[in-house]
């Protein structure tokens, strides 16, 4: 792949190339139940014209001036629903970004190392009733031209282990927790060292044998104080949707609320195009898939609700620059808002001092899948938590869920740590999916809780 | 098509693997989408995929390319045969025997005047009726996939299946402020000119411009839910889940040993849906699907591992669909409703994954009380509890209306013992 020759036909016109590669491996207790890799090639162009949109794509290599027609041609029949007068902003990129990693693992290394963290649990846990592991890379390069000069080479590729253990309650019914090991690149840019995986499966079994005599969590609203794992989701989950501007325009509360304070002084919350204090992060996009140079979109500041994050056409409707936030997952799918590397910002705080507060509530360490809502009322998951009591930790609390209005909840938060914890695993689903990163400090505030 | 899938077949024989499957799949989808209340863009996609399995002494490989050049598909054999060595043997790795058949269902080409039309009539109903609900995002397509799997057991199968699909996702936002957002959606065979007829699509929106004004559902209760189908589908979803590979591979699951026990309330059967629109006749292991019934009278009949699943477990092996339909029961939803003393009607369940055992808590959403058996207040930040299994064993009445969405066919639910906060 590489730059082309493309149809400047309409009002706006985009070309982009896009390979994807993903490779999959999946060891249940020793069994070797997936063993998958995809590779997909394609092509799409997009047209802007009469303020419709044209798409068209092929994994054929059919050429950029035929799909380009095909776009123009898609937007003109739109014509019929009556034209629109709307000019889209002109912002241009050009550059090229990419990520060196190491040599990545051979299928052969990457079995070998399934086999051998099977084997390992399998002897070491004597209540471990089952082990899954899963390894799994992907890979993006897209070449993506505008005609208003941009012309961008993007690399994002990340790549994530996912330790699943599972035991036995007294009752004979399954208990189950999983870690993830992170990071960008392929698999051979992870920490898959045995020394790094022990120290994780040590921690799930014994988190898993305090888990097995779990306890309800008290349903209703709590004091929480959730770990760094968590503060990403709630950032991703609670706030971070209801600014993407297409959700703001799709009726969204946060429409209303700008400018004015929706958190506690201590919240501010930003979704980072590709750096924070100077470093590279987990999914950087410098230019995005409309080939606009990316910025950082402050969606809250020292509580007070700022920015949303904007593709080219929501940056015209709101009369605001694009933030590069555009991002198409396979090679047939459209540009739409995702969020990047979403996070609340560390505060000053120390975790051990945020829990030895609290005389009764939740310690929550994990958390399972998560969604958000135009009302900013969110939910995510909770696999694993723990009890306070008088400022020590108690007993484990069965899986429950914590929700909420964020705006309510981020207006309670009165402590967050100097902690900064990120993470790039699962997939954000919006129409496509997409891969993100998020992160975030500890943070204490009430939020409902499922349970008892 | 099925030429070139033979020559590739050969050519992983020719290259040392014991069996093999070849799939060539080809997709045109014509989408028209709206956004924020106004059509928006027109897409059509073209792709192809050619996925391939090889087996060489007991060891199993995939792969996929969306290329079908001679070198690309010289390369991921070349790859495979590589890569193939380095997999544990297993003798339950297998192939599809012996299936045979060409099916054709569902319109085979696209009316894209059709598809306009049905916006146009869909946009001009939501601005004259209800102004205030909101689409954030909408499509109405047209999708044609055209799948030719063969394996060297002796497999051959064409599939081409066409449906128009629908989708929309939206909220409601007035004075009073904006309503948590819902979506539905489904598949037929005939573009009706009229989609809210369809898919619940008036309800839905009829309902969303009653949410702008919530309240907290007020003290904790136990009581019960009726569940509108996108909920009903939660339960499905968990129920597959539990009965699936992975469970059943890592000996998580509840229904392990299940099968002609009861495991939901007796009034609940669920049946494959083959009929469905968009229900595919084959499955991607190269299975003809089968005219099964899941759950008769509340007892389970099938666990449903995948071929290797079922080859390793020693279970019987069926060919599922990817469509089912909940027999409809004798109560209408009105009467249901009036039957609940103090409870909640629930049109969406918003939760993380239920624990393996089944214990769930999850926030309902766009969902109203029901007290002394009428529907009063929409609800904001309330949560249910309980376990999904227990719950499909505390069924207490199923509607007589069935919503078709295409793939799945849902009545409501009404089920007891539910912890309310």
């Amino acid at each position: 792949m590489s730059f082309a020759t493309f149809s400047k036909a309409g009002d706006y016109n985009e070309f982009r190339q896009h390979e994807m590669r993903k490779r999959r491996m999946v060891m249940v207790d020793g069994n070797l139940v997936a063993n998958d890799s995809t590779h997909q090639v394609g092509e799409s162009a997009r047209v802007f014209q009469g303020g419709y949109w044209g798409f068209a794509s092929s994994s054929r290599p059919i050429g950029a001036q035929t799909l380009g027609n095909q776009a123009f041609a898609n937007a003109k029949a739109m014509q019929v629903f009556g034209g629109q007068e709307k000019t889209l902003p002109t912002a241009a990129y050009t550059g090229e970004h990419g990520f060196s990693g190491k040599q990545n693992w051979s299928s052969e290394q990457v079995i070998e190392w399934l086999q051998t963290v099977n084997d390992f649990a399998k002897g070491r846990y004597d209540k471990l009733a089952s082990i899954s592991i899963v390894a799994m890379d992907e890979f993006h390069d897209k070449y993506v031209q505008n005609s208003v000069g941009s012309r961008v080479y993007n690399n994002i590729s990340r790549a994530l282990g996912y330790l699943i253990m599972t035991v036995q309650d007294d009752d004979g019914k399954p208990v189950e927790l999983a870690e993830v090991i992170g990071g960008k690149g392929g698999l051979g840019d992870l920490d898959l060292s045995m020394t790094t995986v022990e120290a994780k499966l040590d921690k799930i079994y014994e988190h898993l044998m305090a888990k097995r005599e779990a306890v309800h969590a008290k349903g209703g609203l709590q004091t929480v104080v959730m770990a760094p794992e968590l503060a990403g989701i709630l950032a991703h989950e609670a706030m971070g949707h209801p600014c993407e501007a297409d959700l703001v325009l799709g009726g969204a509360v946060t429409g209303d609320l700008r400018g004015q304070k929706i958190a506690s002084d201590l919240v501010t919350m930003v979704d980072f195009a590709h750096s924070y204090n100077g470093e590279e992060l987990l999914m950087p996009v410098y230019a995005d898939d409309e080939g606009t140079p990316s910025k950082d979109a402050t969606l809250i500041e020292n509580g007070m609700l700022k920015d949303f994050m904007h593709n080219r056409e929501t940056a015209a409707h709101f009369g605001e620059e694009a933030t590069g936030s555009a991002r198409a997952y396979a090679p047939d799918d459209e540009p739409l808002i995702r969020m990047r590397n979403t996070a609340i910002l560390p505060g000053k705080d120390k975790i051990e001092q945020m829990i030895a507060d609290v005389e009764d509530g939740y310690y929550l360490l994990k958390t399972s899948n998560g969604q958000a809502d135009t009302t900013t009322e969110f939910m995510f998951g909770v696999g694993l938590g723990y009890e306070i009591k008088n400022g020590k930790l108690g007993k484990a609390i069965k899986d429950t869920t914590m929700s909420g209005s964020a705006i309510k909840m981020l207006q309670t938060v009165d402590a967050v740590s100097d902690d900064m914890y990120w993470e790039n695993a699962g997939y954000c689903g919006k129409k496509q999916p997409m891969v993100v990163s998020m992160g975030g400090p500890a943070i204490r505030a009430k939020a409902q809780l499922g349970g008892e | 098509m099925q030429q070139l899938a033979k020559d590739v077949l050969k050519q992983l024989t020719d290259a040392g693997f014991d069996a093999a499957r070849v799939t060539i799949a080809e997709d045109e989808v014509n989408e028209l989408g709206v956004a924020h209340n106004h059509v928006s863009l027109m897409r059509s996609t073209n792709s192809q995929a050619l996925s391939l399995l090889g087996i060489q002494d007991q060891r199993k490989v995939t792969a996929s390319v969306s290329s079908l050049e001679t070198d690309a598909i010289k390369n991921v054999i070349d790859g495979m045969v590589r890569d193939v060595k380095t997999s544990p043997q297993d003798p339950a790795n297998a192939v599809a025997p012996n299936q045979t058949g060409v099916f054709n269902k569902g319109p085979q080409t696209v009316d894209r005047e059709a598809l306009a039309l049905a916006a146009k009539n869909f946009l001009a109903f939501r601005s004259s009726n209800y102004p205030t609900f909101q689409i954030e995002e909408a499509s109405i397509k047209h999708s044609l996939s055209k799948t030719t799997l063969l394996t060297s057991e002796g497999t051959e199968l064409v599939s081409n299946v066409g449906e128009y699909e629908f989708s929309i996702m939206g909220s409601s936002k007035d004075e009073h402020g904006s309503s948590s957002f819902n979506y539905t959606g489904g598949s037929v065979d005939v573009l009706p000119e009229n989609l809210v007829a369809h898919f619940d699509l008036e309800a839905l929106m009829a309902n969303s411009v009653q949410e702008t004004q919530t309240e907290l559902v007020g003290d904790k209760f136990e009581g019960e839910v009726v569940l509108m189908p996108m909920a009903v589908m939660d339960l499905l979803g968990w129920l597959a889940g539990q009965i699936g590979d992975f469970a059943l591979l890592s000996d998580a699951s509840v229904y392990k040993n299940s099968v002609d026990s009861l495991v939901a309330s007796d009034k609940l059967s669920v049946r494959a849906n083959l009929a469905g629109a968009g229900v595919s006749p084959i499955n991607a292991e190269g299975f003809v699907v089968e005219p099964i019934n899941l759950i008769e009278n509340g007892k389970l009949k099938h666990l449903l591992p995948s071929y290797y699943g079922s080859r390793k477990l020693n279970k019987p092996y069926v060919a599922a669909p990817g469509g089912w339909s909940i027999d409809a029961g004798d109560v209408s939803r009105q009467e249901m409703i009036a039957s609940v003393q103090r409870g909640a009607v629930v049109s969406r369940l918003s939760m993380g994954s239920p624990a393996p055992n089944g214990d769930f808590s999850g926030v309902i959403k766009n969902s109203f009380l029901i007290e002394d058996g009428k529907r009063t207040k929409a609800l904001s930040e309330t949560m249910i509890t309980g376990n999904v299994a227990q719950m499909l064993k505390d069924i207490i009445a199923i509607s007589s209306e069935v919503t078709d969405f295409g793939g799945y066919k849902v009545p409501w639910l009404q089920i007891k013992g539910l912890r309310f906060s």
